[in-house]
């Protein structure tokens, strides 16, 4: 997972505190021992969420000893050890990990994500053999989940649901059996499905520049014709007022939905107004210009040349055309009569796949960028927001329902202030660690909104 | 029950009616949380009943289980999908109803409650806000998009309140405020408020 599942650590006791750590340390010592030294950098806080919970489901006290870490060889630690659940956890984690980093591989070729992999292999061969069911699971969700995303999903619950299934299925481990089993694959349903829709809040920004798949920015990402609004100038031709854009400047694809970025090399006389059709105002003798139409969502990776050619269109009148992505193009004059422009494509190969950043060349300028990500965030805000809430709401009750009396108060602070808290924190977009600490203290439980990550 | 051994019948029966308001099946609606709460508050009554001698199942607590089975004019392919969903088979119940080409209203409520149990939360909303807005005099749908609503945000009435209603706290605060004014006006021979 992805590291959301933390307590809120100004609430905790400091004996809380230490049980916590103590089973994080001992995932962490765990994964040394039996995956090697470099599986220890793939611990998450999920993981010792994983083996809390289904430690508290064991009656009997956890095994804590003072250890000594290399991180701080100095101090002892406490350190929960030798304990089912923590190796559970450690295996889930590993796992976890080294298809995150497959994906990383496949995805953004990473190279180090493929070196990282296959140093984990081995280890993953061996939780393979061990756990045959749950990796079955796992690779079963994941392989629907990539195909969700190579479909361009825009329904958020549908999107969530694979990798709320797989959590679903490693939440709760062997030995938890019968009615627990079941609430505990209902609150793992609900966690990863939370996970998931927060890592796509989060990620808005880093998706759209990557152009990786985004659930949110597919269905909300559509509408942003306002978007190019700044970079249009206004012109008067033949007494019409018209839109003007300079070559390089955004449109909004009505076919589509998606920004495009047309460039057009008659420069000076090139006219686009602002309902996605495009004029040509062309000068004496100047019929022929050329049109370049690239996509700015790289999952569409199209780039589109073609050319056109007036046939009787009236020169030195505005004509208004309106692209059609197939390399035609429909001509209007200003009466309504039909003309037709035809267009050849220059591109048949299509090589050019056309990210954010080509080459170097921005197309956005920084702020642009920022400003698609942000209004995906409000459009999606609500929806959102009501779904995280859902979620929270049935985890809550799922935990109500495990009847968990040991080490209750450090799982209840996380699922009633770390999850909500982390919910908070990140529909209001507030860093961690930023601001003063406030509601630290006495009236801290009323105020949980508030800023107290640097704790 | 919790209840140490030896206890009254009152102390019995207060811890009873306590593990009723924890366990009670309407409070984990619409999911498989609802079974488990179901299983739980058995156990809870068969204790209690043991615990409380003769008087067996004096207050104890029934199981008015839902069901989704009694709409008149329903088709019958509803009716299949409403007789699946009691049974608790979800999956055939969405396979059936997706084979249905008539969106009418019943559909629109059988889909969220399907998807209300799968936890599809936010399609599940707009099906059984679609489902009222068609039909809205229908009492099921009604009850069913209130009931969907009042699990999704009983959350919030956790011990550790978080502080998401902050927006609606702030309009009772500007009523408390009015209300102060007005009294102490009132007070003072004024009025703030003419009407109260």
């Amino acid at each position: 997972m992805f590291g959301y599942v933390q307590p809120l650590k100004p609430e905790l006791k400091v004996k809380e505190f230490a049980l916590y750590r103590g089973y994080y340390c001992g995932v962490c010592k765990v994964m040394g021992k039996l995956y090697g030294l470099a599986s220890r950098f793939t611990v998450t806080y999920d993981a010792a969420f994983l083996a809390l919970i289904n430690s508290a489901l064991f009656k009997d006290e956890e095994n804590m000893a003072l250890e000594r870490c290399v991180v701080n060889p100095l101090k002892p630690k406490p350190v929960v050890s030798e304990d089912p659940t923590v190796k559970y956890a450690a295996a889930v984690n590993l796992i976890m990990a080294y298809y995150k980093l497959k994906d990383g591989w496949q995805d953004e070729k990473s190279i180090l994500s493929l070196l990282v992999s296959w140093i984990l292999s081995p280890s993953a061969g061996r939780i393979m053999s061990a756990h045959p069911e749950m990796c079955q699971a796992v690779v079963e969700q994941l392989s629907r989940l990539a195909t969700l995303e190579a479909g361009k999903a825009t329904s958020i619950d549908e999107a969530a649901h694979p990798f709320a299934k797989l959590v679903s299925t490693v939440l709760p481990a062997p030995h938890v059996q019968g009615k627990q089993r079941r609430v505990m694959e209902w609150l793992g349903y609900n966690l990863g499905k939370w996970v998931y829709i927060v890592d796509a809040y989060c990620d808005i920004e880093s998706d759209i520049a990557s152009g990786s798949y985004n659930v949110l920015a597919a269905k909300y990402g559509k509408d942003v014709s306002h978007l190019f609004s700044s970079s249009v100038t206004t012109t008067h031709i033949n007494g019409q007022q018209r839109e003007k854009m300079d070559t390089s400047t955004l449109l909004f694809d009505y076919d589509t939905g998606y920004i495009c970025k047309r460039k057009l090399d008659v420069q000076e006389d090139s006219v686009l107004s602002l309902d996605g059709r495009v004029a040509f105002h062309q000068d004496e003798g100047n019929e022929f210009g050329r049109w370049r139409e690239e996509k700015l969502h790289s999952w569409l990776k199209e780039e589109i040349y073609g050319e056109y050619i007036t046939k009787g269109g009236n020169v030195g009148q505005a004509n208004d055309a309106t692209f059609a992505n197939e390399g035609k193009m429909r001509r209007l004059d200003g009466q309504g009569v039909a003309g037709e422009l035809v267009c050849r494509g220059l591109d048949n190969g299509r090589n050019n796949i056309f990210a954010w950043q080509d080459k170097g060349e921005r197309l956005y300028q920084k702020g642009d960028g920022k400003s698609l990500a942000t209004y995906i965030r409000e459009k999606s805000r609500g929806e959102v927001e009501f779904i995280l809430n859902a979620c929270l709401a049935e985890i809550g009750k799922a935990y109500e329902l495990l009847d968990i009396k040991k080490n209750g108060r450090l799982l209840e602070n996380i699922i009633y202030l770390g999850l909500p808290y982390k919910t908070q924190m990140v529909l209001n977009e507030r860093g961690e660690g930023n601001g003063s600490i406030q509601g630290f203290g006495r009236k801290a439980w009323c105020n949980t909104g508030g800023n107290k990550g640097g704790l | 029950m919790g209840v140490r051994p030896g206890a009254t019948r009152e102390e019995i029966k207060e811890a009873y009616r306590k593990l009723v308001r924890k366990y009670h099946p309407d409070r984990f609606a619409g999911t498989d949380l609802e079974e488990v709460a179901k299983e739980k508050m058995q156990e809870v009554n068969e204790a209690y009943e043991i615990l409380m001698g003769d008087k067996a199942g004096n207050g104890s607590y029934s199981d008015d289980s839902r069901s989704y089975g009694y709409s008149s004019g329903s088709t019958n392919v509803f009716q299949r999908v409403r007789e699946r969903i009691n049974a608790g088979d979800y999956t055939q119940a969405e396979a059936l109803l997706d084979g249905i080409h008539d969106r009418s209203a019943e559909w629109h409520y059988l889909k969220g409650l399907i998807l209300w149990r799968k936890g599809w939360y936010s399609e599940a909303s707009s099906h059984l806000q679609t489902a009222v807005n068609m039909e809205p005099s229908n009492i099921e749908y009604r009850e069913a998009l209130k009931m969907f609503n009042d699990s999704l945000n009983r959350y919030r009435q956790q011990p550790y309140n978080y502080g998401t209603s902050r927006d609606d706290s702030d309009c009772c605060r500007l009523c408390t405020a009015l209300y102060c004014a007005d009294c102490l006006c009132e007070c003072m021979g004024g009025d703030l408020i003419s009407c109260c």
